[in-house]
């Protein structure tokens, strides 16, 4: 549905150019949850204002659905939330929303019952009345959700969506993304947050300094963990768990951190532990595997410089 | 691909864009106004613009009565446009608004076609509402060509200031250095036969909106076709340079 071949895109300045994307060529199909991933200033905000065709690359050609993206914009409308949410500030949050369920072409009569949905949907009924300056970050980051979501859309966008939630509605967001999966519908998003992506997308893109470093299937590397750090907090006897584990580092007096382990060599460990009788109260990843994916290939663009 | 081909509502969203107009610009310009009637007309009632001869307003001559409505309606033409194209496309470019509004099945040419006309529309409900307070407290009138000159110069003068809002975000102040660039470039270079006055003529036509005034006002019988075609069709082309330029130009600024 998303084609990307050889797409760049070069702002030019007075004095300097900068390459903001370079060289993306990617496939997205219907029914996928695709998820970019990338370092401040990568270029993940850009590519996405070329999706929308609020820019048009310098180089190569974006279709969606065989179209040109402001073409595909324009007949089909995008569920979009930017990673700004920029609402005018003195529009009632209900305002706000049916004045956008209009432009997305929602029937005149289906406007209000849709608002009152969403505001329900994703806890927003208490702020109803309120003008859009006096919500919260979350609360805000909630309603540019909510006016993404207001027609159902077959492509839709969300840059940073979690950026400002709290772990609750942070873990609601999954369960809307996991709503919104349909064969005929792709979801792309745009995240810092590794683990969340790992979670809900089928592939994501790691991009840095404009390129696409490496696409991951996340479900093949939930299969395949590879050799990752782990902490673990000792519950009782951490002398012993020490001695045991002579490579870990002591985090605080209760919590060891083990190098980057396959999760073979972590079980073998940990049978160790227990049969000296050592009590462990948790073992966590240190980082994903995704996270370990997202530093081997932001650190193989390094050194290649 | 199997979506249906949508359009947002519109016709609909025009009143949210009329209400936004009356809401925040109407009431600045009827300020401005009632401001400029009042410092305008009191030296004449006091008498310290006649000689020491005080008026009531029932008694104004008729002379003064024209020229005061004349004045008035040529400021707030000015003013009223001024209010009502400010920022139109370039403060949703320069806060992001756009992003949002742009998203959903709509052009930015249609969607800015429709904020042209929202405004204009509440500019002329404005302009009505100042000329039942002119008719209740200075002088019945309701001139029938109120409402198309009103209408042409705001499509003449927001013409100008709607394409300057699609290059730049300085379109207010570059619209009143547009005003003042063509009034003094037609005074000086006007009647040049040479390239000065060839040059002249790419500048609004400002310095003849006065005749369509004096006609509204009733000191001339005639009405300026070719004034009011004139200035119409300048507009009318800046605002398609406009549409052009959101057309072909891309929203996001980085």
């Amino acid at each position: 549905m998303v084609h990307l071949e050889h797409v760049g895109k070069t702002y030019r300045g007075l004095r300097r150019r900068v390459h903001a994307v370079v060289d993306v060529t990617l496939e997205i199909a219907r029914g996928e949850v695709f998820g970019l991933a990338g370092p401040n200033g990568a270029g993940k905000s850009t590519l996405i204002a070329l999706l929308l065709g609020y820019l048009k690359p310098t180089s190569g050609a974006i279709a969606i659905d065989g179209l040109r993206p402001r073409v595909f914009v324009e007949r089909h409308g995008v569920g979009y939330l930017s990673e700004l949410v920029t609402i005018p500030p003195r529009w009632r949050l209900e305002e706000a929303l049916s004045r956008y369920a209009l432009l997305a072409g929602v029937e005149s009569t289906r406007v209000r019952r849709r608002v009152a949905e969403l505001v329900d949907r994703l806890g927003l009924t208490e702020h109803w009345g309120k003008q859009i300056r006096q919500l919260s970050k979350g609360n805000l980051q909630r309603v540019g959700l909510a006016q993404a979501l207001l027609h159902d859309e077959e492509l839709v966008i969300l840059d940073e969506p979690t950026h400002g939630l709290d772990p609750v509605w942070t873990q609601r967001f999954r369960d809307i993304v996991a709503d919104l999966r349909s064969p005929e519908r792709v979801i792309f998003i745009a995240s810092h947050n590794l683990d969340e992506l790992q979670r809900i997308a089928d592939r994501v893109a790691i991009i840095d300094h404009g390129q696409v470093q490496r696409v991951v299937q996340t479900r093949a590397i939930a299969a395949d963990v590879g050799a990752i750090p782990y902490r673990i907090v000792i519950a009782r006897d951490t002398a012993t768990a020490r001695a045991l584990l002579p490579s870990a580092n002591e985090v605080s007096p209760d919590e060891l951190e083990l190098p980057a382990l396959s999760v073979e060599a972590l079980n073998d460990s940990l049978r160790r532990l227990l049969a000296q009788g050592v009590l462990v109260a948790s073992v966590a990843p240190v980082y994903s595997s995704l996270e370990r994916q997202f530093r081997e290939a932001i650190k193989e663009k390094r050194s290649s410089e | 691909m199997t979506a249906k081909h949508r359009h947002a509502r519109l016709g609909l969203y025009f009143w949210w864009q009329f209400h936004d107009y009356m809401l925040h610009q109407a009431p600045a310009t009827a300020a401005v106004l009632a401001m400029y009637g009042y410092l305008t007309l009191m030296p004449v009632l006091n008498g310290s613009m006649t000689g020491g001869r005080v008026y009531k307003v029932s008694t104004l001559p008729t002379a003064v009565v024209q020229g005061f409505f004349s004045d008035s309606l040529a400021s707030f033409v000015l003013l009223g446009t001024l209010f009502a194209t400010n920022g139109i496309v370039a403060t949703d470019r320069k806060t992001g608004f756009y992003r949002f509004y742009l998203a959903k099945p709509v052009s930015a040419p249609r969607f800015y076609t429709n904020a042209f006309i929202a405004n204009g529309t509440g500019m002329l409900t404005v302009s009505l509402m100042l000329l039942a307070g002119f008719a209740a407290f200075v002088r019945p009138v309701l001139p029938l060509s109120f409402i198309p000159v009103v209408a042409a110069m705001y499509v003449a003068f927001g013409g100008v200031g709607f394409m300057l809002s699609t290059i730049w975000r300085f379109d207010w102040l570059s619209l009143v250095t547009v005003g003042i660039v063509s009034s003094l470039g037609w005074q000086m270079w006007g009647k040049d036969p040479g390239i000065l006055g060839w040059l002249v003529h790419l500048l609004p036509p400002m310095h003849r909106a006065a005749e369509l005034y004096a006609y509204v006002a009733g000191t001339t019988s005639i009405f300026p076709w070719t004034t009011q075609l004139w200035l119409t069709g300048y507009g009318t082309m800046c605002f398609l340079i406009g549409i052009w330029i959101l057309r072909t130009r891309s929203l996001a600024t980085q």
